[in-house]
Parts: C-alpha cells; structure tokens; sequence
C-alpha cells in the first residue's frame, strides 16, 4: 500500500468502485487548511496529452454551483504513480446510498436521488456529462446525497468496466452503442439507479444470473422492465425516464428531481 | 498588446493564450507544460497576468524548485512593461541587452523593455534576426518551437523602465546593439531599460533574495514561523503599490490561476483566484500577531486548487440526447437521417439514438461524419467505444501504430496474447480484424456459427455484430446497435 499520494499522508485504502481507479482515505498537507479532516485521494492514469483535457474538466466542475456534487479539492500529478494525477476530493462519512451508514426509508431514497439528479443538473450547466451514475457514484453527506465525479483517466475509448451485472444495470443503452454521454443518459441512470435502490429484482428480467457480457448484450437489445409492484407513481416516474424516445423522457435532471420531490412513496 | 508572437523552429514548447507567452525546453515535464499551459489560459485576459503569473512561479519556487535543470520563460503584460520570470538555461533579448539567470540553475524575475521586440530561446542558442516584414504570427495555443519573438503594439515598446537592480545575486548582463541585430554572445553593459526584479539561486539550498516586491515563500524544511520576515503574505503587502494584485472581490470571476500547491495560500494570485486564504494559528511557540497565514510545506508543482476556482465559461450540455457529436478525425461516409437528424447506417428503418421510424428511402445517401460503431466488450468487462480503430495486445502502447497516433490500444494481457496482437479497424461503416500474424492467432465465433474459425494472418475481416473474436485465450465481443444486412437474427 502507497504511504502518500503527493503529500497526502493515506489512512487506508478505499474498496475499489467499477471505474477501475485507486481510490485512499488521506489526510490532507496542512497548506490545504482542511483542518486535518480525511478526504479522498483517487488516483488517475492519464498520459500526457490527457493533462490539460482533464484538468480543464475538473476546473470545470469544480466551478459548478450545486451543492449536491461531491466538492473537488485540488488535482496535481502523482510522479509515484507513473506520470498520472491524484485528484482530492471531500470525504463522505454517511456511506454509499446502497449502504448508507444512516439506513435510509423509501422517501429517504426518492430524496436521495432527487439531490443526486439536482448535483448532476449542476455538472450539465457545465457542459459535463457523467456518464457512469449508478449506486456507487451517489454517497450521502450532511448536505444530503452527492453525486461523484464521473470517471476519469483510464484508457482511451474506455466506456466502463463491468465487474459484474450491477455495474451494467443502470447503463444507459447508447453508451452502450458507442454514444458519448448526454443529459439524457444521465436521466436514465439516474432512474435506473432509484429502481434498483426500490426494486428487490433486476430492471432487466434475467439479469442477475448474466456475466458481464451478457449484461451488457441484454442492457443494448433489451427493454427495461419496471417492478410493477412499486408504487404507481414512483413506478411511472421511473418508466417516463426509461422511454426509448428521448423526448418522451425528462428534458433534465433538474425536472427529473423535481419530478421525484412531486412523488409520493404511496406508503 | 501584442502585435504578434514569431515562434522559433526547434525544439521545445511555445505556448500563448492572450497576452501571456512561455517557452519551455523539451525536458520539461507534462505536469510543468501542463501548468503553465493554464495559467497561460487563466490569465490571459488580465492585463498584469505577465506579472501574476511570475510571482506566482517565484513563490514556489522559493519553497522548492521540483525541476530545476528545465528552461522556461513565462512572460506578460505588467503594469510597467513586460514581466518575465526566465529558470534555467534559457536568454532574453530585448533590443538592447542580454538576460538569463545566473547560476544555473536558477532563476530570474525581470520586467522587460522590448526594443522593438523580445526573443526569447534556450541560453547558448543563436537567436535568428526577425524580418521586419514577417507575416508569421502565433495567436493562441500550444506548438513545438525552440523559442519566440514577442513584439508587442508600439504603446507598449517605447516605455521606460527604472534602473536595475543588478545586486542581486549578479544576474544579467546587457549589451549595446544596434535594434535589428541580435549580438552573438552576451556582453556586460550598466545603462539598461529592462529592470530587474530578483534572481534566486538554486532552491531551496541558496538564500532567496528578496528585491522589488517579489513575494519569496518560505523555505520548505525550516518550519513555518522561523523566519517570519520571509512569510509570503509579509512580502506581498510590502510589495509596491503600483504591483499590487487583485483582491478577492476585484477579481474577474474568470481569471483563474491553478495554484502551485503550497503557494495557494500565500501569494496575492491566490486571492486573485477568488479564494481567501483560509487562516490557520500561528505556528507555535512563535506568536506573530498581524503576520498573516504561513505556508506549512511546499505542494507538488503543477496542483491546481479546486477550491479557487471561480466561475468558468462553459457551455451547459444539449437538452436530451442532443444533436450526433461528430467524433473527431472520423470519415466521412454515406447513411440516412432520421426525421430528428440523426445519422444512420443505410437500411436503417429505426434511429439508433432516438428509435424514430425512417421511412425507405427518406434522405438517402446524405454523407456524414461516421458515428461510433458500436463496442468491444472485452471478457473482463471493459467495455471500448468503437469511434476508433484500436491494436489488441499485451502491450500495444509501444506499437508505431498507436504511438503513431493511428490506433488506441487495447490492452490484453494473457497467455499467448503478443504485444501487438492483432488490429481493429474502421471501414466505412464496417468494423473488421487483422491478425498481424500472431503465433497464438485470432479466431471469430460468428452468430449462429457452430465453430471457432481461425483468421488467416493479415487477412481484413468484417465483423458482424455479435461475433466473439478470440486473441489467443482472451475474449473480445463485437457489439453494435447495427444488424448488418447478411446477419441473421
Ligand atoms: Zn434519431
């Protein structure tokens, strides 16, 4: 295990999320003022033609002004990592929303995904796309649930790295075709996650049985199939992101959050 | 500000963006070009960036100097001529004298007095005269070049500058020249415009010196509060006032500055940045009222604060799927639209990206730029965006052809699999195989194929959506939103 990252001193290793990056519990160098407080340190492979690209994306989303984005601390390159980057970030104590530390109820989840869709909104007013909006990239924080950064780094032409079904279930199917990553993809992911965080079975009947690349297939020739036995509203809010004509779905996530606020659990 | 930038052939890295212009020498580091690439972009509107961005390199610089051997030269507009923070082995011609920092390693803070113009290059290198009547002019970005001319708009040629401060570690040597004929060696002359602000020494080893308002971090190892004198804020409030930065409020909300790690704190750019620095106690053992935060330690050169950032121009997405994004560099092919604009394969009857039905024969043959072509779905669950060709193999990225720009890699390790196994490529709207003649080999298992079949060596094969392609052991499967015409399904 690396001892530092820059002069991050790392406190432990973070479980590895489906994007393949390294990812350690650090505490920060004292010029960053944080008060000691642990942050995140992920590691990111990028050569140096990807530098400037990349940072430009994070100035970017750092300048976002949603409340619901996991807040950017600094990037800078990590010379022991080969020439890559490290990016800090802020360090969620609440859990993943699928593990949250606090358990959350059925409004607790619709709420939830209602913050992430408002943080995604906010990197769409940027020009960024996530593309990668699953369980994994929702995490909960006293301001309420956070949205992730997207994936970074990593080779190029990377779509994702499926470790198993549930990294591919809420896959918008374009990104699948070869699709770059759109407001409308993000909306799909976004329901797709809240599904899976309301559902006890897969949005793609079968699916929980596939390899990853039967997943995949399944997710590109299949249509999703919402829990009938959600309730109805919950149910249609799901359906109406999950169209397969875009314009039948919500113009952003910004209504979708809105649309989510609007329903009712129904108990 | 400037009338144009002449960039010198050679090697090395010529970057400008508005009024700032650097060179850097080919041994710089990714990280560093990659630095000063945005601050150049942050600051290039501001009218003193030439001087924001020097102090801010000096600053940390002061704390450690993570390359010192490389050669750069940043330099910009200041309130009082062209400021210009040169390191390393590099020269400065301004019309009337020679600068480059000494030692070297070192560096060199000066505000510069083009006379008409300033070139700029590697030190030991013959500067070429410029032709009065060039056309050559560099607007913004970032090329290859072994150095530039800079001539800036007649205000800001004649202006001049104060007496130099030439105590200061023994910097610069001038010479009387005639304005059009660059001298071939440096000679030492006392009467000069250019004014220099401070030279350092190697870092963090020499004693920085501290001259005309350049606000000198302190040094990394001592710990913070030994030499109070040497605080950075200390220095950027006695610095002259006709050099002072932008305060946080005054700051344009688009003029950011990556901080170089320690010095986000410290240096008057940092707040230009839109961040005030965040207190921290004083250092122990040593109360210093009124002195402001210290720097605890020296950052990685090239760290960008996220927190700084302040608004940024920026295009918010498309509503929707948006329009098709052409992917850049793809050909040229024929398709259909669909009522939406999408482009499809020929013989498509529903939008891939928006399932609208296409009519037969509705906008036929419309030539477009070719969208993604599906994926490669390798059989340890990395998924490749098909909107290029790629070299599968252990080790491809050596390959000429990725190096070469011409293919992505796509990494397989495994047994039997060689560096550069076998290519995928992009024809038309087709997507086909070669195997570069691999011992191991490369074997398709095609839908509703009963077998594996063996492609011969440098043999192009068309896929069809579905096939498995075998590289040695490891898997890749062909997915694509088209059902080519001889497919059954
Ligand atoms: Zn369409």
């Amino acid at each position: 295990m690396r001892s530092k990252i820059a002069d991050y001193r790392v406190i432990e290793v973070v479980p590895p999320a489906n994007d393949g990056a390294r990812r350690y519990l650090c505490r920060p160098p004292e010029r960053l003022g944080a008060d000691e407080e642990p942050v995140l340190v992920t590691e990111i492979s990028v050569d140096a033609a990807g530098w400037r690209p990349l940072t430009d994306l994070l100035v970017r989303l750092a300048s976002a002004g949603s409340a619901h984005l996991v807040r950017l601390l600094e990037v800078g390159p990590d010379p022991d990592a080969g020439g890559g980057l490290y990016l800090a970030s802020e360090a969620s104590a609440g859990g993943g929303v699928a593990d949250p530390a606090t358990p959350l109820d059925g409004p607790g989840r619709l709420r939830a995904l209602a913050d992430a869709a408002r943080g995604a909104h906010g990197m769409h007013e940027v020009g960024v796309a996530h593309g990668a909006i699953g369980p994994g990239s929702i995490v909960m924080s006293e301001r309420g649930a956070l949205l992730a950064p997207p994936p970074l780094g990593g080779p190029p032409g990377l779509v994702l790295r499926a470790g198993g079904w549930k990294d591919v279930v809420t896959v918008y199917p374009g990104l699948l075709r070869g699709e770059e990553p759109s407001r409308a993809s993000d909306v799909w992911s976004l329901a797709a996650t809240l599904h899976g965080l309301l559902s006890d079975r897969p949005l793609y009947r079968g699916m929980e049985s596939d390899p990853p690349v039967t997943a995949i297939q399944r997710v590109i020739f299949a249509r999703p199939d919402v829990d009938p036995s959600l309730p109805a509203g919950v149910a249609a809010t799901i359906a109406s992101c999950l169209e397969s004509d875009p314009a039948l779905r919500p113009a952003t996530a910004a209504e979708l959050a809105d649309r989510l606020d609007a329903t009712e659990m129904g108990g | 500000m400037i009338e144009r930038v002449v960039v010198m052939p050679g090697p090395g890295t010529v970057i400008r963006y508005g009024g700032i212009v650097i060179w850097a020498d080919p041994s710089a580091s990714p990280a560093l070009v990659s630095f000063l690439t945005q601050s150049a972009r942050n600051l290039a509107a501001s009218t003193r960036g030439g001087r924001q961005i020097a102090d801010h390199i000096a600053e940390v610089l002061a704390n450690r100097d993570p390359e010192p051997g490389v050669a750069f030269v940043v330099m910009g507009p200041s309130d009082h001529g062209w400021a210009s923070l040169m390191h390393g082995p590099v020269q400065a011609w301004d019309g009337a004298q020679w600068l480059s920092p000494r030692p070297s390693p070192g560096w060199l803070q000066a505000i510069l007095t083009p006379q008409p113009s300033v070139t700029v290059g590697r030190a030991g290198t013959p500067m070429p005269t410029l032709h009065p009547d060039s056309m050559l002019d560099f607007e913004a970005g970032v090329v290859p070049g072994a150095g530039f001319v800079l001539v800036p708009t007649p205000d800001r040629r004649l202006r001049t500058g104060r007496p130099a401060d030439t105590g200061a570690a023994g910097a610069a040597e001038a010479a009387q020249a005639p304005a059009q004929a660059i001298p071939a060696a440096p000679a030492a002359d006392e009467d000069e415009a250019t004014e220099l602000l401070s030279t350092a020494g190697v870092a963090p080893a020499a004693q920085p010196v501290a001259a005309a308002g350049v606000a000198l971090a302190a040094q990394p190892d001592a710990t913070a509060g030994v030499a109070p004198a040497a605080q950075p804020d200390a220095a950027a409030g006695v610095a002259p006032a006709a050099e002072t930065d932008d305060t946080p409020g005054e700051a344009p909300a688009t003029q950011v500055l990556p901080a170089l790690g320690g010095a986000r704190a410290a240096g008057p750019l940092a707040a230009g940045a839109g961040a005030a620095p965040e207190s921290q106690p004083p250092p122990q053992g040593e109360p210093s009222p009124g002195l402001p935060p210290a720097v605890a330690g020296p950052g990685t050169l090239g760290s960008i604060d996220l927190r700084a950032v302040g608004a940024v121009p920026a295009t918010p997405l498309p509503i929707g799927v948006g329009p098709d994004k052409p992917v850049a560099g793809a050909a040229m092919v024929a398709g259909v639209l669909c009522p939406r604009g999408h482009f499809n394969r020929p013989g498509t009857t529903a939008c891939v990206r928006c399932s609208m039905a296409i009519p037969p024969g509705s906008a036929d043959n419309v030539s477009g730029s070719r969208p993604p072509l599906g994926v490669l779905v390798a059989d340890d669950g990395a998924v490749y965006r098909l909107d290029a060709g790629y070299l599968v193999g252990s080790d491809p990225v050596h390959d000429p052809t990725v190096s070469g720009g011409l293919a992505r890699p796509l990494e397989l390790p495994g047994d039997n699999v060689v560096a550069s196994h076998a290519e995928i490529r992009l024809h038309g709207w087709d997507v086909t195989v070669i195997d570069r003649g691999s011992p191991g080999g490369t074997h398709l298992f095609e839908p509703g194929a009963g077998e594996w079949t063996r492609v011969k060596p440098f043999e192009q094969r068309r896929l069809r959506p579905g096939t498995h392609v075998a590289f040695a052991q490891r898997i890749v499967t062909f997915a694509a939103p088209w059902i080519a015409e001889d497919t059954p399904r």
